[in-house]
């Protein structure tokens, strides 16, 4: 885990909308097979950070490397650079014309331009990994939630990302849903793969992340280990927030 | 075994009336045409007909006062003071009219003194038949009429065989019809071109000539189904098979069918096209100066072929535009209806492209698709299978509105129907058929489009 260049490597990056301040200065660095977790009180820009890395927002400042690669940058082709950092969303956006399968299948078959057999293979092992190579024929919408969401994981693995970027995974599932994507992202942390992950599961936090983040107002208002974040909290405001959530 | 009339009297007749108002002023060197009025027409068909209500179609015509004159056009040859034309004259009221074709009169000046005020009007009649005088043998005779109106009243001047037709079989006659003031003389066949009328006080003259088709009533045997079994029997025939008129039919279906699919694909790939140029601007925040032209031109695009009647556009774009170029009407038909077709088209699917979740893009960028193969792949799909109905229900519209291509005279179903109608006086029949054959059509349609619908619908749900 010792890596001399980060995986990702964040420098003041700021957002606005309009007046609206969002993040004001954010540096973060991420190394390869590290597990960031975001914790934070709602509003205080943790999604937008996760959605600026991607890109899916615009930054107002800042800047952004991915890889050695500056992606805030206007001369990067943007949708090369995503191809190796997936994002999972909190309302799942799996596609729903498309079966399991083509979820899975559509991402390297159409960008990476894996032969369909070879994809397909690809995909149920993925399937099986995640437990869900029943239902690869199915659609989407004969799914639960927590299916739905280890589909989505398992679409954002089929790409063969370096980085995986999960923005609230489990807030918009049922309490007993939320232990099958759990362990997904567990056994995803043990392979090696980096993560970082906008979550308010403090359990899984205190189990998986290597580092632990505490946003507030915008910045990066405490960071460390674990232990040192979640057991210790020096900041006041993280202790207000831990004592809501704990 | 009484006789009932079938129907009570067909009679049909057309008249021709043109008429035309002419006025020369001899003495100016500069000579106008003043035309006679539709209104001026319509009273001289009416007073022909209150003069010589004799025969039975006659009597039938002036006592439902039923001949209308429609429409009358006016050419302007050299030489030919006026060049008049009947397009289309109702009889209302007849009870099956038959008859098939009619008209035109042509109004010659007349340089004897005599003529000087009198307009002359010679009208044709194709085919008078006159239903009610139906019998084995029938007789078919062309028959000349000449009509003056005079200060005093009328002088007709008929032959054997108008005499027999409109007369009702009064021949070698001369008699006066005291209320009317009419006079009806006899002359020879064929003379009535050199006809000189006698009167000096002459204020109209009417000329025609028309063949007649008569004879004697037949005993009616049929009765209440068979009566109108025989009727609708009839009908049928001379709407569709005589003249091998069904044929007509199938042919305008063609032009209908092929007018349609061809404007469904203009107006599926170009409502298609403006309905990304506008979602994309819609959707997006940093525009191109390319974006916001093509936006721009998309949206004053919309705004004229929707604000528009379909009717005034299609005609716009065959007179004015494609018809001095030489373009022919059917090209301009699919041009026209594709160009509307793609407005609504493109509407509809903006409205489906927007409908879709924005986490649906979010995911398919995340994935790391570009802007169009995320509309390609994951956006168009989900909003083409949600707007389907809509662009089903669009699709048969256009069907139908297509029947508007009539306007130019482009042969399609609707113009085949009518062509008919207007050949038999029978409006129901081809009309109805017509009507008919759009219901299957589009029937059929929206059943293929719920089948499609339903296959699409495989996510569950």
């Amino acid at each position: 885990m010792e890596n001399k260049t980060p995986m990702i490597h964040v420098e003041g990056l700021r957002k606005a909308f309009g007046e609206n301040v969002v993040l004001n200065g954010v540096d973060i660095d991420i190394y390869k097979g590290e597990v960031l977790v975001i914790i934070g009180p709602s509003g205080c820009g943790k999604s937008t950070f996760l959605r600026c890395l991607n890109m899916l927002e615009t930054p107002t400042g800042g800047k952004i490397f991915l890889d050695g690669t500056e992606i805030t940058s206007p001369k990067t082709n943007i949708n090369k650079e995503r191809q190796k950092m997936m994002m999972v969303f909190q309302h799942f956006n799996l596609f729903p014309h498309k079966t399991i399968l083509e979820n899975l299948t559509l991402g390297p078959i159409k960008l990476k331009k894996q032969p369909k057999a070879e994809a397909e293979e690809n995909a149920m092992n993925i399937l099986t990994r995640i437990g869900l190579a029943d239902k690869a024929n199915s659609y989407p919408s004969q799914l639960s939630g927590g299916q739905k969401q280890r589909v989505a994981i398992g679409r954002a693995l089929a790409m063969d990302p370096e980085v995986i970027l999960f923005d609230e995974p489990t807030s918009a599932l049922d309490p007993e849903m939320v232990g099958e994507v759990l362990e997904v992202m567990k056994e995803l942390a043990k392979s090696g793969i980096t993560m970082i992950c906008v979550t308010h599961e403090m359990g899984f936090a205190r189990e998986v992340a290597s580092e632990v983040v505490f946003f507030d107002n915008g910045i990066v208002a405490e960071k460390g280990t674990p232990q040192e974040v979640l057991a210790n909290p020096k900041n006041e405001r993280l202790r207000g927030f831990l004592a809501k959530v704990l | 075994m009484n006789k009932k009339r079938v129907i009570s009297i067909v009679a049909t007749i057309l008249i021709l009336c043109a008429a035309v108002g002419w006025c020369v002023y001899e003495i100016n060197s500069s000579t106008h045409a003043s035309e006679i009025s539709l209104d001026e027409a319509q009273k001289l068909v009416n007073e022909q007909f209150d003069g010589i209500a004799i025969s039975k179609a006659s009597k039938y015509i002036a006592d439902n006062n039923s001949i209308y004159v429609n429409d009358i056009s006016y050419g302007d040859e050299k030489n030919v003071i006026l060049n008049c034309k009947i397009d289309t004259i109702d009889v209302y009221g007849a009870i099956s009219p038959r008859y098939d074709e009619f008209l035109s009169a042509d109004i010659k000046k007349k340089n004897g003194t005599m003529f000087k005020s009198a307009l002359d009007f010679k009208l044709e009649f194709e085919e008078i038949l006159l239903e009610s005088l139906q019998s084995a043998e029938k007789t078919q005779k062309k028959a000349k009429l000449m009509l003056y109106e005079t200060k005093d009243g009328f002088e007709i001047y008929a032959d054997d065989a108008a005499l027999n037709a409109v007369f009702g079989g009064i021949s070698d006659i001369e008699k006066e019809v005291s209320e009317k003031k009419t006079v009806i003389k006899t002359m020879p066949n064929g003379a009535v071109e050199e006809q000189k009328i006698e009167s000096t006080n002459v204020v109209k003259g009417f000329i025609e000539c028309f063949d007649t088709r008569s004879a004697i009533a037949k005993p009616e045997t049929d009765k209440g189904i068979a009566k109108i079994w025989k009727s609708i029997k009839g009908d049928f025939e001379v709407n569709f098979l005589k003249y091998d008129r069904w044929k007509t039919i199938f042919k305008g279906l063609w032009v209908t069918i092929k007018l349609t699919i061809f404007a469904l694909i203009i107006g599926l790939f170009l409502g298609i096209l403006i309905a990304f140029v506008r979602s994309t601007y819609l959707k997006t925040t940093k525009h191109g100066i390319l974006l916001r032209f093509f936006n721009k031109i998309a949206q004053v695009y919309l705004t004229v072929i929707r604000g528009t009647p379909a009717v005034v556009q299609i005609m716009i774009i065959y007179f004015v535009i494609f018809m001095p170029l030489g373009v022919d009407k059917f090209i301009s038909a699919v041009v026209c209806f594709g160009i509307n077709s793609a407005a609504y088209v493109a509407e509809i699917v903006r409205g489906g492209i927007m409908s879709v979740d924005e986490g649906q893009s979010e995911a398919g960028r995340s994935l790391g698709f570009g802007y169009m193969q995320t509309m390609m792949y994951i956006v168009f799909p989900q909003a083409f299978k949600a707007v389907l109905p809509a662009l089903a229900n669009e699709f048969v519209v256009l069907l139908k509105e297509t029947s508007v291509a009539f306007y130019i005279g482009l042969g399609d179903l609707m113009y085949a129907g009518n062509a008919i109608r207007s050949a038999t006086y029978s409006p129901f029949m081809p009309l109805v058929a017509v009507a008919l054959i759009y219901l299957v059509m589009v029937m059929f349609l929206t059943m293929l489009v719920g089948k499609l619908e339903r296959r699409l619908k495989t996510d569950g749900k």
